[in-house]
């Protein structure tokens, strides 16, 4: 278990490509006729968008793929810098044994407006040359004259039965079993993003004992259910300072990011046992602070207020 | 537990530093046991913060067997109440007249403390300051007053000095400081540098109490200190004047009082922040002024995030508003109490992560590259990943070592060790040596030693993994190839299957 199995196991034809059956199509079509538009693919982390791009280029130029493709990350460099020497300087020379090359342009909405007008216009000048794959988490995010020139994909979050699938794939090639209740517990701990589901695997595997709801628990920095859960109770029961104490355990022991927390209490309001109407009230809330953290907000002082709001209203909830 | 108040000294004899103060102390308590009433019926502490002054009362008294009464003076309300207690004959001591704050004994004599008789917050009126002065001419228990500026105290009256003994307590010296440091890290099995306790102590400038909370919070949470981890908790010069802030902001339900105590402080308004929302709930009891006060300092946050977003620092000006004002108005109700605030320890973690980010985009580069991904699905993905693999797999840890090439402080930071730490250069030469002879060789590097304990350790405790192999076993040491077949588990060694080529020896090499 010497390599990263989100490597290992990425697949290397469209093919093998779970999921996100449709887009598989329209890819391969252009494989058939060997011609491709600029892409924008768009969608949440690990739902295929890298493999898909990799996967495609791969089929268009065989061996040696490596040579008519870029891989660039607009948050990686400073904005508009990428846009103006990278991917230029890779642009203008000519492809090898083709009509064009590809560049892979991840987190293109990263790019400020200006950087992505600047993008626009590399992407027309070397137009007989290249093509643009661009990949971005919500295309909203991109600039319409971007939009209007690609052909734009959505990558939905794998469904449960892709991941499975997708997990037993690698369970059955690398020897290990696992549980019913552990391959439940990935597909809730990875909410459709395949490169968490595999990633918690190879944890879950190297910790060498059974691979089980609590093995998977273990392995991710996910908080158990139960955790939020109890976040969630102690604050609405009016222990502010408890509650307190157990965000600060989950956002600094378990790494937590702000936003997958807010995400998580989100999800655990369902169950709560308080009246239906007082479910809104608190999810009403909650969006606050979710859009909040989106603006920039501190996630911890943000997350405080809403316990400390939680404390209050849960005089009247419980 | 904060540590200042776990390691508060219980006797005198434990008081750091001061020892005249202290020892004039003892002999004034000394002379309330001669049967009848001394001269000087109070002391004055003075001194500057964090010397001792509170600890040295509390200790005195534990060390006379007397009760304590912990006043803080500015409570004028108190002031008939204090009264009572200190003039009641020592026959009829009952207070439960006087209620909540009472925390003495019944029966015995009574030290009563006075912390912040300076007034440094103006909150004691002309009414107030009589009634003390009355209360320390009739009072038939012990009253010590404790000052940070003594001029701010006597100035109101020259009957203090006449009527009370005055006892100056001077800055620790760094010299002293350090020691109380090291035992404290000791008793909390911490391993800290020493130069990490001498910069500590050199820089809270005499302080202990500051000492001691900035070891906590570089502490927290960690077995090591390293020197460069001291860089998270900076100078604090303005120390004093941040509690007092704090202070006068949650006192008061006058915004113009409360504004007018983040201005004078020469303080980042984020920093500010950090101390508010520390705070608040330390004063805020009432779940609604919690609320209303925390949801002020989220509005506060939003505003100093939109000021930096869009460089229009005028935003900042509703960003204090709401820090200072609306906190300062958040409550319905007066908390009189005297709380003691705390420094914001989210800061320390946050000031640790700080010092490593060079080394975070060096290692989330390499990730990137290696996994084809985004540098923030690298920090907030890959990083954890690979913490957890290189903590539970030595194959992996090396094979990637070599395949990365990663420095000696990206392994650190991985490995959540030194840089010079054991792992670290074990990883680096085993990484070397594959690379060299193309596979993974465990034993050649004296890795097989540590390996083998380890081996026998976890079989100990049951936690062995599945499989072993022949290359495992034939470079770990007797001892440990027996206790790898021990393991007797389900799924171990021989089936041939891919889990099974995992040496065992490698895998536990991490496990100390």
């Amino acid at each position: 278990m010497e390599q990263v199995w989100i490597e290992k196991y990425r697949p290397k034809t469209l093919s093998e490509v779970v999921g996100q059956k449709e887009i598989v199509e329209r890819l391969q079509a252009y494989v058939k006729i060997k011609s491709m538009p600029h892409l924008l693919f768009s969608g949440r982390p690990g739902t295929g968008k890298t493999t898909c791009a990799i996967a495609l280029v791969r089929e268009f130029y065989g061996e040696g793929w490596q040579l008519n493709f870029q891989e660039l990350n607009a948050s990686d460099e400073r904005g508009i810098d990428v846009v103006r020497h990278k991917i230029k300087d890779f642009a203008r020379m000519a492809p090898i044994g083709s009509d064009f090359k590809v560049i892979f342009l991840d987190e293109a909405d990263a790019l400020t407006s200006e950087a992505q007008a600047a993008l626009r216009r590399t992407m027309e000048m070397y137009t007989r040359t290249c093509r643009f794959i661009l990949s971005c988490n919500y295309s909203s995010k991109i600039i319409e004259p971007i939009q209007s020139r690609t052909a734009v994909f959505s990558f939905r979050p794998l469904r449960p039965e892709d991941v499975k699938e997708y997990l037993g794939r690698i369970a059955s090639a690398e020897g290990i079993e696992i549980e019913e209740d552990g391959l439940e517990a990935i597909v809730y701990v990875a909410q459709g993003d395949l490169r968490k589901a595999t990633n918690s695997l190879q944890v879950a595997a190297a910790m060498g004992t059974k691979i089980d709801d609590e093995a998977i628990y273990r392995s991710t920095q996910t908080v158990k259910p139960d955790e939020i859960k109890d976040l969630i109770n102690t604050a609405l029961s009016g222990d502010f300072a408890k509650s307190r104490k157990s965000l600060e355990v989950i956002l600094i022991e378990n790494a937590l990011s702000g936003e997958d927390l807010i995400r998580q209490i989100h999800r655990n309001v369902y169950d709560l046992s308080i009246k239906e109407r007082d479910k809104v009230r608190l999810i009403d809330k909650i969006g606050e602070v979710e859009f909040r953290m989106v603006e920039g907000g501190n996630p911890r002082i943000q997350l405080e207020a809403l316990l400390a709001h939680f404390a209050l209203v849960g005089e009247d909830i419980l | 537990m904060e540590w200042t108040e776990k390691y508060r000294p219980r006797t005198l004899g434990d008081v750091v530093g001061n020892n005249k103060a202290v020892q004039s102390l003892l002999s004034w308590a000394r002379s309330w046991e001669s049967g009848k009433l001394p001269k000087k019926r109070a002391v004055i502490l003075a001194g500057s913060a964090g010397v001792g002054k509170t600890s040295a009362a509390h200790a005195l008294a534990s060390d006379m067997g007397w009760g304590v009464i912990e006043l803080n003076a500015s409570d004028t309300r108190n002031a008939d109440a204090i009264k009572r207690v200190a003039t009641a004959g020592a026959l009829n001591q009952t207070f439960t007249d006087t209620g909540e704050f009472l925390t003495s004994d019944a029966g015995g004599r009574k030290l009563i403390i006075l912390d912040e008789a300076d007034n440094v917050h103006g909150n004691i009126d002309r009414g107030g300051i009589r009634a003390i002065l009355d209360t320390i001419r009739k009072t038939h228990q012990p009253i010590v007053l404790i000052v940070n500026d003594l001029y701010e105290l006597t100035r109101h009256s020259s009957t203090f000095k006449t009527q009370c003994l005055t006892i100056k307590f001077s800055s620790i010296s760094a010299r002293s400081i350090k020691p109380v440091l090291r035992r404290i890290s000791i008793s909390e099995h911490v391993d800290v540098e020493d130069a990490t306790l001498e910069a500590i102590a050199q820089r809270t400038s005499g302080d202990l109490r500051s000492a001691i909370n900035d070891l906590q919070a570089l502490s927290e949470g960690r077995s090591y200190v390293g020197l460069e981890d001291a860089d998270a908790v900076g100078k604090r010069d303005n120390r004093v004047t941040m509690y007092d802030a704090i202070r006068t902001i949650l006192k008061t339900d006058n915004i113009r009082s409360a504004k007018k105590a983040a201005n004078e402080l020469d303080e980042d308004p984020e920093f500010l922040l950090l101390w508010l929302s520390e705070n608040v709930p330390i004063e805020y009891k009432e779940l609604g002024d919690l609320a209303r006060g925390m949801e002020a300092v989220a509005r506060a946050d939003l505003f100093l995030q939109r000021a930096r977003r869009t460089q229009n620092y005028r935003l900042w000006a509703y960003a204090i508003d709401m820090m200072t004002g609306g906190v300062a108005t958040a409550k319905d109700k007066e908390y009189r109490f005297y709380n003691r605030y705390r420094f914001p320890m989210w800061l320390a973690t946050m000031g640790r992560t700080k010092g490593i980010r060079a080394t975070q985009n060096s290692l989330s580069h390499k990730l990137t590259t290696h996994c084809h991904t985004s540098a923030s699905i690298a920090r907030a993905d890959l990083i954890p990943f690979y913490r957890q693999m290189f903590d539970l797999d030595g194959a992996f840890a090396v094979e990637q070592t070599a395949r990365l090439e990663l420095s000696g402080s990206e392994l650190a930071m991985l490995l959540g060790d030194d840089r010079d730490g054991k792992r670290v250069q074990m990883l680096m030469e085993a990484a070397e040596a594959r690379e060299t002879s193309g596979h993974i060789d465990p034993g050649g590097l004296g890795l097989a030693a540590f390996a083998a304990e380890e081996v026998a350790e976890a079989d100990d405790e049951g936690a062995g993994g599945p499989g072993e192999n022949g290359k495992a076993n034939g470079n770990a040491n007797g001892k440990a190839n027996g206790n790898a077949n021990g393991n007797g588990k389900g799924d171990g060694g021989g089936d041939g299957d891919a889990g099974a080529e995992e040496p065992e020896t490698q895998r536990s090499l991490f496990e100390f």
